[in-house]
Protein backbone atom coordinates (compact mmCIF):
# COMPACT_ATOMS: atom_id res chain seq x y z
CA UNK A 1 0.00 0.00 0.00
CA UNK A 2 2.56 2.84 1.10
CA UNK A 3 4.85 1.63 -2.42
CA UNK A 4 1.60 2.31 -4.48
CA UNK A 5 1.00 5.50 -2.21
CA UNK A 6 3.80 7.09 -3.15
CA UNK A 7 3.41 6.10 -6.36
CA UNK A 8 0.47 7.54 -6.70
CA UNK A 9 2.08 10.69 -4.95
CA UNK A 10 4.72 10.98 -7.98
CA UNK A 11 2.16 10.62 -10.84
CA UNK A 12 -0.16 13.36 -8.40
CA UNK A 13 1.93 15.95 -8.30
CA UNK A 14 2.48 17.37 -11.71
CA UNK A 15 -1.44 18.07 -11.69
CA UNK A 16 -2.45 18.18 -8.21
CA UNK A 17 -2.81 22.04 -9.14
CA UNK A 18 -5.05 22.01 -12.06
CA UNK A 19 -6.62 19.92 -9.99
CA UNK A 20 -7.43 22.01 -7.28
CA UNK A 21 -8.31 24.48 -10.04
CA UNK A 22 -11.01 21.97 -11.71
CA UNK A 23 -12.27 20.90 -8.27
CA UNK A 24 -12.79 24.81 -7.36
CA UNK A 25 -14.51 25.88 -10.34
CA UNK A 26 -17.07 22.72 -10.45
CA UNK A 27 -17.98 23.02 -7.28
CA UNK A 28 -17.75 26.63 -6.31
CA UNK A 29 -21.74 27.08 -6.48
CA UNK A 30 -21.44 30.43 -4.25
CA UNK A 31 -21.33 28.84 -0.73
CA UNK A 32 -23.66 25.35 -1.06
CA UNK A 33 -19.94 23.42 -0.14
CA UNK A 34 -16.57 23.21 0.19
CA UNK A 35 -14.49 22.48 -2.90
CA UNK A 36 -12.33 20.77 -0.12
CA UNK A 37 -14.28 18.30 0.44
CA UNK A 38 -14.82 17.24 -3.06
CA UNK A 39 -11.36 16.97 -3.86
CA UNK A 40 -10.53 14.98 -0.70
CA UNK A 41 -13.17 12.75 -0.89
CA UNK A 42 -11.56 12.71 -4.95
CA UNK A 43 -8.28 11.98 -3.84
CA UNK A 44 -9.17 9.49 -1.15
CA UNK A 45 -10.47 7.36 -3.80
CA UNK A 46 -8.03 7.87 -6.40
CA UNK A 47 -5.29 6.63 -3.72
CA UNK A 48 -7.56 3.83 -3.07
CA UNK A 49 -7.93 2.95 -6.63
CA UNK A 50 -4.62 3.85 -8.11
CA UNK A 51 -3.34 -0.06 -8.50
CA UNK A 52 -6.75 -0.83 -10.77
CA UNK A 53 -5.24 1.88 -13.17
CA UNK A 54 -3.70 -0.31 -15.84
CA UNK A 55 -2.51 2.52 -18.46
CA UNK A 56 -0.37 5.34 -16.07
CA UNK A 57 -0.02 7.47 -18.96
CA UNK A 58 -3.93 8.35 -18.30
CA UNK A 59 -3.55 9.15 -14.76
CA UNK A 60 -4.27 13.17 -15.62
CA UNK A 61 -8.03 12.46 -16.91
CA UNK A 62 -8.53 9.51 -14.98
CA UNK A 63 -8.21 12.14 -11.94
CA UNK A 64 -10.70 13.98 -13.56
CA UNK A 65 -12.83 11.78 -14.01
CA UNK A 66 -13.17 11.12 -10.49
CA UNK A 67 -13.74 14.38 -9.35
CA UNK A 68 -16.12 14.83 -11.97
CA UNK A 69 -17.87 11.86 -10.46
CA UNK A 70 -17.55 12.95 -7.01
CA UNK A 71 -18.83 16.17 -7.40
CA UNK A 72 -22.08 15.08 -9.05
CA UNK A 73 -22.38 12.98 -5.73
CA UNK A 74 -21.96 15.99 -3.83
CA UNK A 75 -24.96 17.67 -5.25
CA UNK A 76 -26.85 14.45 -4.95
CA UNK A 77 -26.18 14.31 -1.28
CA UNK A 78 -26.15 17.79 -0.58
CA UNK A 79 -29.49 17.38 0.85
CA UNK A 80 -28.67 14.80 3.58
CA UNK A 81 -25.80 16.81 4.08
CA UNK A 82 -28.12 19.83 6.03
CA UNK A 83 -28.89 17.33 8.67
CA UNK A 84 -25.24 16.25 9.72
CA UNK A 85 -23.98 18.07 13.15
CA UNK A 86 -20.90 19.69 12.88
CA UNK A 87 -19.43 17.97 15.35
CA UNK A 88 -19.85 14.81 13.23
CA UNK A 89 -18.45 16.54 9.87
CA UNK A 90 -15.36 14.72 9.62
CA UNK A 91 -12.20 16.87 9.26
CA UNK A 92 -11.25 18.72 6.02
CA UNK A 93 -8.49 19.76 4.35
CA UNK A 94 -8.15 23.16 4.07
CA UNK A 95 -7.17 24.87 0.44
CA UNK A 96 -7.90 28.44 0.72
CA UNK A 97 -5.94 30.67 -2.01
CA UNK A 98 -5.04 33.79 -0.07
CA UNK A 99 -2.88 35.66 -2.55
CA UNK A 100 -5.34 38.02 -4.58
CA UNK A 101 -5.83 40.60 -4.86
CA UNK A 102 -9.67 42.73 -4.69
CA UNK A 103 -9.55 43.22 -8.46
CA UNK A 104 -8.24 39.64 -9.01
CA UNK A 105 -11.33 38.44 -6.36
CA UNK A 106 -14.14 40.25 -8.44
CA UNK A 107 -12.78 38.33 -11.33
CA UNK A 108 -13.31 35.40 -10.41
CA UNK A 109 -16.49 35.73 -8.50
CA UNK A 110 -17.54 37.22 -12.11
CA UNK A 111 -16.20 34.40 -13.79
CA UNK A 112 -17.95 31.94 -10.79
CA UNK A 113 -21.31 33.38 -11.70
CA UNK A 114 -21.06 33.12 -15.61
CA UNK A 115 -19.80 29.43 -14.88
CA UNK A 116 -23.17 28.71 -12.61
CA UNK A 117 -25.29 30.58 -15.42
CA UNK A 118 -24.26 27.33 -17.77
CA UNK A 119 -25.44 23.92 -17.85
CA UNK A 120 -23.47 21.34 -16.30
CA UNK A 121 -22.42 19.77 -18.73
CA UNK A 122 -21.44 23.11 -20.65
CA UNK A 123 -19.91 23.96 -17.54
CA UNK A 124 -17.97 20.80 -17.62
CA UNK A 125 -16.72 20.73 -20.84
CA UNK A 126 -15.61 24.45 -21.05
CA UNK A 127 -13.33 23.77 -17.32
CA UNK A 128 -12.06 20.90 -18.54
CA UNK A 129 -10.50 22.53 -22.05
CA UNK A 130 -9.55 25.80 -20.13
CA UNK A 131 -8.35 24.58 -16.95
CA UNK A 132 -7.51 20.78 -17.02
CA UNK A 133 -5.63 21.42 -20.72
CA UNK A 134 -7.30 18.64 -22.22
CA UNK A 135 -8.22 18.16 -26.24
CA UNK A 136 -11.73 18.03 -27.64
CA UNK A 137 -11.07 14.40 -28.20
CA UNK A 138 -10.15 13.41 -24.76
CA UNK A 139 -13.24 15.61 -23.30
CA UNK A 140 -15.22 13.89 -25.88
CA UNK A 141 -13.99 10.52 -23.98
CA UNK A 142 -13.76 12.07 -19.97
CA UNK A 143 -17.78 12.68 -20.85
CA UNK A 144 -19.04 9.73 -22.81
CA UNK A 145 -20.12 11.60 -26.14
CA UNK A 146 -20.14 10.03 -29.08
CA UNK A 147 -19.25 12.80 -31.43
CA UNK A 148 -16.29 15.42 -31.64
CA UNK A 149 -18.93 17.77 -33.21
CA UNK A 150 -21.19 17.81 -29.88
CA UNK A 151 -18.48 18.66 -27.67
CA UNK A 152 -16.96 21.54 -30.58
CA UNK A 153 -20.36 22.97 -30.41
CA UNK A 154 -20.66 22.75 -26.47
CA UNK A 155 -17.82 24.51 -26.17
CA UNK A 156 -18.70 27.43 -28.72
CA UNK A 157 -21.92 27.69 -27.19
CA UNK A 158 -20.46 27.95 -23.60
CA UNK A 159 -17.77 30.88 -24.84
CA UNK A 160 -20.50 32.32 -26.07
CA UNK A 161 -22.82 32.68 -23.10
CA UNK A 162 -20.08 33.11 -20.56
CA UNK A 163 -19.17 36.10 -22.56
CA UNK A 164 -22.74 37.67 -22.79
CA UNK A 165 -22.63 37.29 -19.07
CA UNK A 166 -19.23 38.41 -18.25
CA UNK A 167 -19.70 41.84 -20.58
CA UNK A 168 -23.21 42.44 -19.69
CA UNK A 169 -22.15 42.60 -16.03
CA UNK A 170 -18.81 43.19 -15.74
CA UNK A 171 -19.58 47.09 -15.00
CA UNK A 172 -22.31 46.43 -12.71
CA UNK A 173 -20.71 43.48 -10.36
CA UNK A 174 -17.47 45.46 -9.88
CA UNK A 175 -19.23 48.61 -8.48
CA UNK A 176 -22.01 46.65 -6.81
CA UNK A 177 -18.78 44.30 -4.80
CA UNK A 178 -16.71 47.56 -4.69
CA UNK A 179 -19.68 49.22 -2.69
CA UNK A 180 -20.32 46.68 -0.31
CA UNK A 181 -16.34 46.47 0.28
CA UNK A 182 -16.15 49.95 1.24
CA UNK A 183 -19.54 50.04 3.07
CA UNK A 184 -17.80 47.06 5.37
CA UNK A 185 -14.22 48.99 5.58
CA UNK A 186 -16.08 51.79 6.92
CA UNK A 187 -18.49 49.46 9.33
CA UNK A 188 -15.24 48.12 10.54
CA UNK A 189 -13.48 51.25 11.17
CA UNK A 190 -15.82 52.88 12.77
CA UNK A 191 -16.20 49.89 15.13
CA UNK A 192 -12.62 50.44 15.38
CA UNK A 193 -12.31 53.76 16.91
CA UNK A 194 -15.45 53.35 18.89
CA UNK B 1 -17.30 43.07 -42.33
CA UNK B 2 -16.48 39.33 -42.69
CA UNK B 3 -12.95 40.61 -41.37
CA UNK B 4 -14.99 42.93 -38.05
CA UNK B 5 -16.46 39.95 -37.27
CA UNK B 6 -13.41 37.77 -37.21
CA UNK B 7 -11.84 40.72 -35.46
CA UNK B 8 -14.51 40.78 -32.48
CA UNK B 9 -14.61 36.80 -32.29
CA UNK B 10 -10.49 37.30 -31.59
CA UNK B 11 -11.15 40.34 -28.79
CA UNK B 12 -13.48 37.94 -26.91
CA UNK B 13 -11.03 34.82 -26.98
CA UNK B 14 -8.69 37.39 -25.93
CA UNK B 15 -11.25 39.25 -22.91
CA UNK B 16 -12.16 35.40 -21.70
CA UNK B 17 -8.29 34.20 -21.78
CA UNK B 18 -8.21 36.66 -19.10
CA UNK B 19 -10.53 35.16 -17.12
CA UNK B 20 -9.29 31.72 -16.97
CA UNK B 21 -5.12 33.21 -17.21
CA UNK B 22 -6.03 34.35 -13.26
CA UNK B 23 -7.59 30.84 -12.18
CA UNK B 24 -4.75 29.52 -14.32
CA UNK B 25 -2.40 31.27 -11.69
CA UNK B 26 -3.63 29.95 -8.73
CA UNK B 27 -0.71 27.56 -7.58
CA UNK B 28 -1.26 25.48 -4.67
CA UNK B 29 1.83 23.33 -5.09
CA UNK B 30 2.94 24.53 -1.59
CA UNK B 31 -0.04 22.44 0.14
CA UNK B 32 0.94 19.33 -1.90
CA UNK B 33 2.65 17.86 1.58
CA UNK B 34 0.15 18.85 3.87
CA UNK B 35 -2.24 16.99 1.44
CA UNK B 36 -0.21 13.79 0.73
CA UNK B 37 0.17 13.24 4.65
CA UNK B 38 -3.65 14.09 5.15
CA UNK B 39 -5.02 11.70 2.48
CA UNK B 40 -2.29 9.04 3.62
CA UNK B 41 -3.42 9.11 7.29
CA UNK B 42 -7.09 9.21 6.62
CA UNK B 43 -6.29 6.22 3.88
CA UNK B 44 -4.32 4.55 6.86
CA UNK B 45 -7.22 5.28 9.25
CA UNK B 46 -9.95 3.63 7.10
CA UNK B 47 -7.53 0.57 7.03
CA UNK B 48 -6.92 0.30 10.49
CA UNK B 49 -10.62 1.18 11.47
CA UNK B 50 -12.53 -1.33 13.19
CA UNK B 51 -16.26 -3.28 12.18
CA UNK B 52 -17.31 -1.22 14.76
CA UNK B 53 -16.10 1.81 14.15
CA UNK B 54 -17.34 1.71 10.69
CA UNK B 55 -20.44 0.59 11.37
CA UNK B 56 -20.61 3.48 13.96
CA UNK B 57 -19.38 6.17 11.54
CA UNK B 58 -22.30 4.65 9.29
CA UNK B 59 -24.89 5.93 11.76
CA UNK B 60 -23.62 9.34 12.73
CA UNK B 61 -23.17 10.10 9.09
CA UNK B 62 -27.10 8.63 8.04
CA UNK B 63 -28.85 9.26 11.29
CA UNK B 64 -31.70 10.77 9.37
CA UNK B 65 -32.27 8.28 6.99
CA UNK B 66 -32.01 5.71 9.41
CA UNK B 67 -34.63 7.72 11.01
CA UNK B 68 -37.02 7.35 7.92
CA UNK B 69 -36.01 3.90 7.08
CA UNK B 70 -36.95 3.10 10.67
CA UNK B 71 -40.08 5.31 10.63
CA UNK B 72 -41.18 3.79 7.36
CA UNK B 73 -40.48 0.20 8.95
CA UNK B 74 -42.97 1.26 11.73
CA UNK B 75 -45.68 2.31 9.53
CA UNK B 76 -45.71 -1.35 7.72
CA UNK B 77 -46.04 -2.71 10.89
CA UNK B 78 -48.68 -0.88 11.98
CA UNK B 79 -50.71 -0.86 8.81
CA UNK B 80 -50.84 -4.81 9.43
CA UNK B 81 -52.24 -4.37 13.05
CA UNK B 82 -55.51 -6.06 13.15
CA UNK B 83 -58.45 -3.43 14.17
CA UNK B 84 -61.63 -3.84 15.32
CA UNK B 85 -63.97 -2.96 12.81
CA UNK B 86 -68.41 -2.32 13.07
CA UNK B 87 -70.56 -3.16 9.78
CA UNK B 88 -74.16 -2.04 10.19
CA UNK B 89 -76.03 -5.31 8.33
CA UNK B 90 -79.28 -4.07 8.29
CA UNK B 91 -82.02 -2.47 10.62
CA UNK B 92 -84.75 -3.97 12.45
CA UNK B 93 -88.15 -2.32 13.37
CA UNK B 94 -90.30 -4.24 15.59
CA UNK B 95 -93.93 -3.64 16.90
CA UNK B 96 -96.98 -4.91 18.64
CA UNK B 97 -100.37 -4.43 17.22
CA UNK B 98 -104.10 -5.67 17.65
CA UNK B 99 -104.61 -9.22 16.00
CA UNK B 100 -107.10 -7.30 14.37
CA UNK B 101 -104.49 -5.34 12.62
CA UNK B 102 -102.25 -7.84 11.04
CA UNK B 103 -103.21 -7.70 7.10
CA UNK B 104 -104.14 -3.76 7.51
CA UNK B 105 -100.74 -3.23 8.69
CA UNK B 106 -98.78 -6.28 6.36
CA UNK B 107 -100.68 -4.04 3.21
CA UNK B 108 -99.28 -0.48 4.67
CA UNK B 109 -96.06 -1.87 5.16
CA UNK B 110 -95.92 -3.36 0.91
CA UNK B 111 -97.17 -0.20 0.09
CA UNK B 112 -94.43 1.71 2.04
CA UNK B 113 -91.34 -0.01 1.19
CA UNK B 114 -91.83 0.15 -2.12
CA UNK B 115 -87.81 -0.34 -3.32
CA UNK B 116 -86.33 -1.56 -0.27
CA UNK B 117 -85.30 -5.22 0.02
CA UNK B 118 -87.28 -6.21 3.58
CA UNK B 119 -88.56 -9.24 5.46
CA UNK B 120 -91.19 -9.26 7.67
CA UNK B 121 -91.76 -11.68 10.30
CA UNK B 122 -95.40 -12.07 12.59
CA UNK B 123 -95.49 -13.83 15.49
CA UNK B 124 -97.51 -14.22 18.01
CA UNK B 125 -97.06 -12.48 21.18
CA UNK B 126 -95.61 -14.20 24.00
CA UNK B 127 -97.29 -11.87 26.81
CA UNK B 128 -101.02 -12.24 25.28
CA UNK B 129 -100.64 -14.46 22.37
CA UNK B 130 -105.10 -14.26 22.50
CA UNK B 131 -104.88 -10.67 20.81
CA UNK B 132 -101.93 -9.22 20.44
CA UNK B 133 -99.05 -9.54 17.67
CA UNK B 134 -95.44 -8.85 17.27
CA UNK B 135 -93.95 -7.44 14.17
CA UNK B 136 -89.94 -8.54 12.92
CA UNK B 137 -89.33 -6.18 9.58
CA UNK B 138 -85.93 -6.46 8.67
CA UNK B 139 -84.60 -4.24 6.45
CA UNK B 140 -81.68 -5.13 4.93
CA UNK B 141 -79.59 -2.52 2.14
CA UNK B 142 -80.44 0.64 3.61
CA UNK B 143 -79.52 3.18 5.60
CA UNK B 144 -80.29 4.34 9.28
CA UNK B 145 -81.91 7.84 7.91
CA UNK B 146 -83.93 5.74 5.45
CA UNK B 147 -84.57 3.19 8.28
CA UNK B 148 -85.88 6.26 10.62
CA UNK B 149 -88.20 7.77 8.01
CA UNK B 150 -89.67 4.29 7.37
CA UNK B 151 -89.83 3.64 11.40
CA UNK B 152 -91.70 7.20 11.56
CA UNK B 153 -94.55 6.57 8.52
CA UNK B 154 -94.90 2.69 10.63
CA UNK B 155 -94.99 4.43 13.53
CA UNK B 156 -98.35 6.62 11.55
CA UNK B 157 -100.08 3.69 11.40
CA UNK B 158 -103.51 2.89 13.30
CA UNK B 159 -102.84 0.10 15.87
CA UNK B 160 -99.11 -0.03 15.90
CA UNK B 161 -97.51 0.15 19.59
CA UNK B 162 -93.95 -0.04 21.22
CA UNK B 163 -92.46 0.60 17.85
CA UNK B 164 -88.61 0.28 18.27
CA UNK B 165 -85.91 0.47 15.94
CA UNK B 166 -82.22 -1.82 16.56
CA UNK B 167 -79.27 -1.47 13.76
CA UNK B 168 -78.06 -4.93 13.26
CA UNK B 169 -74.09 -5.02 13.43
CA UNK B 170 -71.60 -7.37 12.54
CA UNK B 171 -67.98 -6.79 14.34
CA UNK B 172 -64.62 -8.64 13.04
CA UNK B 173 -61.11 -7.96 12.86
CA UNK B 174 -58.79 -6.51 9.68
CA UNK B 175 -55.27 -4.98 9.30
CA UNK B 176 -55.19 -1.16 9.35
CA UNK B 177 -54.72 -0.95 5.71
CA UNK B 178 -57.36 -3.45 4.46
CA UNK B 179 -59.94 -1.21 6.60
CA UNK B 180 -58.52 2.11 5.14
CA UNK B 181 -58.65 0.40 1.65
CA UNK B 182 -62.55 -0.57 2.62
CA UNK B 183 -63.43 1.92 -0.13
CA UNK B 184 -61.72 0.20 -3.42
CA UNK B 185 -61.01 -3.52 -3.25
CA UNK B 186 -58.88 -4.93 -5.87
CA UNK B 187 -58.99 -8.40 -6.87
CA UNK B 188 -56.96 -10.85 -9.33
CA UNK B 189 -58.12 -13.89 -9.26
CA UNK B 190 -56.66 -17.20 -10.90
CA UNK B 191 -59.71 -19.43 -12.09
CA UNK B 192 -57.22 -22.40 -13.42
CA UNK B 193 -58.48 -25.69 -11.89
CA UNK B 194 -61.27 -24.04 -9.91
CA UNK B 195 -64.59 -24.84 -10.03
CA UNK B 196 -67.21 -21.78 -10.19
CA UNK B 197 -68.72 -22.80 -7.02
CA UNK B 198 -65.35 -22.34 -5.49
CA UNK B 199 -64.20 -19.34 -7.59
CA UNK B 200 -67.73 -17.66 -6.24
CA UNK B 201 -66.97 -18.68 -2.78
CA UNK B 202 -63.40 -17.72 -2.75
CA UNK B 203 -64.21 -13.90 -4.55
CA UNK B 204 -67.26 -13.42 -1.48
CA UNK B 205 -64.78 -14.60 1.01
CA UNK B 206 -62.42 -11.57 -0.16
CA UNK B 207 -65.26 -9.49 -0.28
CA UNK B 208 -66.25 -10.19 3.37
CA UNK B 209 -62.85 -9.54 4.72
CA UNK B 210 -62.60 -5.72 2.96
CA UNK B 211 -66.18 -5.18 5.00
CA UNK B 212 -68.14 -5.40 2.03
CA UNK B 213 -70.65 -7.74 3.62
CA UNK B 214 -73.82 -6.99 2.05
CA UNK B 215 -72.15 -7.25 -1.91
CA UNK B 216 -71.59 -10.64 -3.43
CA UNK B 217 -70.49 -11.90 -6.68
CA UNK B 218 -71.23 -15.39 -8.39
CA UNK B 219 -69.13 -16.96 -11.31
CA UNK B 220 -70.97 -18.92 -14.32
CA UNK B 221 -69.93 -20.47 -17.68
CA UNK B 222 -70.93 -18.16 -20.82
CA UNK B 223 -69.66 -19.70 -24.53
CA UNK B 224 -66.58 -21.18 -22.91
CA UNK B 225 -65.21 -18.51 -20.92
CA UNK B 226 -65.91 -17.67 -17.01
CA UNK B 227 -68.24 -14.25 -16.19
CA UNK B 228 -68.92 -12.18 -13.57
CA UNK B 229 -72.35 -11.52 -12.69
CA UNK B 230 -73.28 -9.35 -9.29
CA UNK B 231 -75.57 -10.87 -7.47
CA UNK B 232 -75.85 -8.04 -4.64
CA UNK B 233 -74.69 -4.59 -3.86
CA UNK B 234 -73.93 -3.26 -0.37
CA UNK B 235 -74.26 1.10 0.02
CA UNK B 236 -70.90 2.40 -0.82
CA UNK B 237 -69.08 -0.72 -1.64
CA UNK B 238 -66.51 -0.06 -4.46
CA UNK B 239 -64.41 -2.88 -5.95
CA UNK B 240 -62.67 -4.20 -9.20
CA UNK B 241 -62.30 -8.00 -9.64
CA UNK B 242 -60.22 -9.41 -12.59
CA UNK B 243 -60.94 -13.45 -13.17
CA UNK B 244 -58.72 -15.04 -15.52
CA UNK B 245 -55.63 -14.20 -17.81
CA UNK B 246 -54.79 -11.62 -20.48
CA UNK B 247 -56.84 -13.50 -23.24
CA UNK B 248 -60.14 -14.36 -21.27
CA UNK B 249 -60.11 -12.18 -18.42
CA UNK B 250 -63.69 -10.85 -17.11
CA UNK B 251 -63.37 -7.93 -15.13
CA UNK B 252 -66.15 -6.21 -12.80
CA UNK B 253 -65.11 -2.23 -11.61
CA UNK B 254 -67.76 -0.93 -9.59
CA UNK B 255 -67.49 2.20 -8.03
CA UNK B 256 -70.38 3.98 -6.23
CA UNK B 257 -71.02 7.72 -7.13
CA UNK B 258 -72.10 9.82 -4.00
CA UNK B 259 -74.47 12.72 -4.40
CA UNK B 260 -72.67 15.06 -5.83
CA UNK B 261 -70.15 13.37 -8.25
CA UNK B 262 -72.43 14.00 -10.78
CA UNK B 263 -74.63 16.79 -11.31
CA UNK B 264 -77.45 14.58 -12.92
CA UNK B 265 -80.16 17.54 -12.49
CA UNK B 266 -80.01 18.95 -15.60
CA UNK B 267 -79.89 15.50 -16.87
CA UNK B 268 -83.43 14.00 -18.89
CA UNK B 269 -82.27 11.51 -21.61
CA UNK B 270 -80.63 7.99 -21.13
CA UNK B 271 -77.95 9.26 -24.05
CA UNK B 272 -77.31 12.37 -22.16
CA UNK B 273 -76.53 10.65 -18.61
CA UNK B 274 -74.62 7.74 -20.81
CA UNK B 275 -72.12 11.11 -22.38
CA UNK B 276 -72.09 12.29 -18.49
CA UNK B 277 -71.09 9.12 -17.55
CA UNK B 278 -68.42 8.71 -20.18
CA UNK B 279 -67.03 12.32 -19.67
CA UNK B 280 -66.39 10.97 -15.94
CA UNK B 281 -64.69 7.64 -16.81
CA UNK B 282 -62.81 8.02 -20.43
CA UNK B 283 -61.77 4.72 -20.62
CA UNK B 284 -65.39 2.83 -20.96
CA UNK B 285 -67.28 2.13 -23.96
CA UNK B 286 -70.84 2.03 -25.25
CA UNK B 287 -70.70 -1.57 -24.36
CA UNK B 288 -69.62 -1.45 -21.04
CA UNK B 289 -72.28 1.20 -19.70
CA UNK B 290 -75.30 -0.18 -18.94
CA UNK B 291 -78.55 2.78 -17.85
CA UNK B 292 -81.98 2.18 -16.66
CA UNK B 293 -84.53 5.11 -16.04
CA UNK B 294 -86.82 4.23 -13.05
CA UNK B 295 -89.11 5.99 -11.26
CA UNK B 296 -88.31 6.59 -7.17
CA UNK B 297 -90.74 6.33 -4.63
CA UNK B 298 -91.18 9.96 -5.19
CA UNK B 299 -92.42 9.42 -8.54
CA UNK B 300 -89.72 11.07 -9.45
CA UNK B 301 -86.96 9.59 -12.67
CA UNK B 302 -83.73 8.33 -11.29
CA UNK B 303 -81.11 6.52 -13.40
CA UNK B 304 -79.60 3.12 -12.55
CA UNK B 305 -75.96 3.23 -14.00
CA UNK B 306 -74.48 -0.08 -14.26
CA UNK B 307 -70.61 -0.51 -15.98
CA UNK B 308 -69.39 -3.82 -16.66
CA UNK B 309 -65.64 -3.23 -18.11
CA UNK B 310 -64.67 -6.30 -20.19
CA UNK B 311 -60.65 -6.15 -21.09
Amino acid sequence: MITDSNEFFEYLKPVYSDCIRFCKYLTKDLNKFNYEDVFQQSMLIACEKFNTLIDKSKFKSWMFTIILRESKNFYRKNFWRKFISIEDSPETLNLEYTQDTIEDIDKKNLLITALNKLSKKEKESILLFELGGFSIEEIKDIQNEKSLSSVKSRLSRSRKKLLHFIIKNKTDYNSNNRETLEDETIKILQRTNG
Amino acid sequence: MKQSKYYKEQMDDKNLKKYFDEVRNENYDKTFNKTKYFILEKSQNSEQMKLTDKIKNLFLLNKLKLAIVVMIALFVAACNYPVNSVNTLGYLVTFNSGKENVQMISKEIEKLILNNTYSLKINKSKENPEHTAEFYLMLQNTNEQDARIIQNKIGLISGVENLNLTALTESHSQPVYAYALKNFLNLNIDPSNKSNESLTQEINNNLKQAGMVNTSVKVVDDSGKRRLILENLGAEDNFEIKLGDDKTMDVMKIRQLKSGDLNTETIKTEEEMREKVKQENPDLKDDDIKIIKEKDENGKDVFKVEISKED
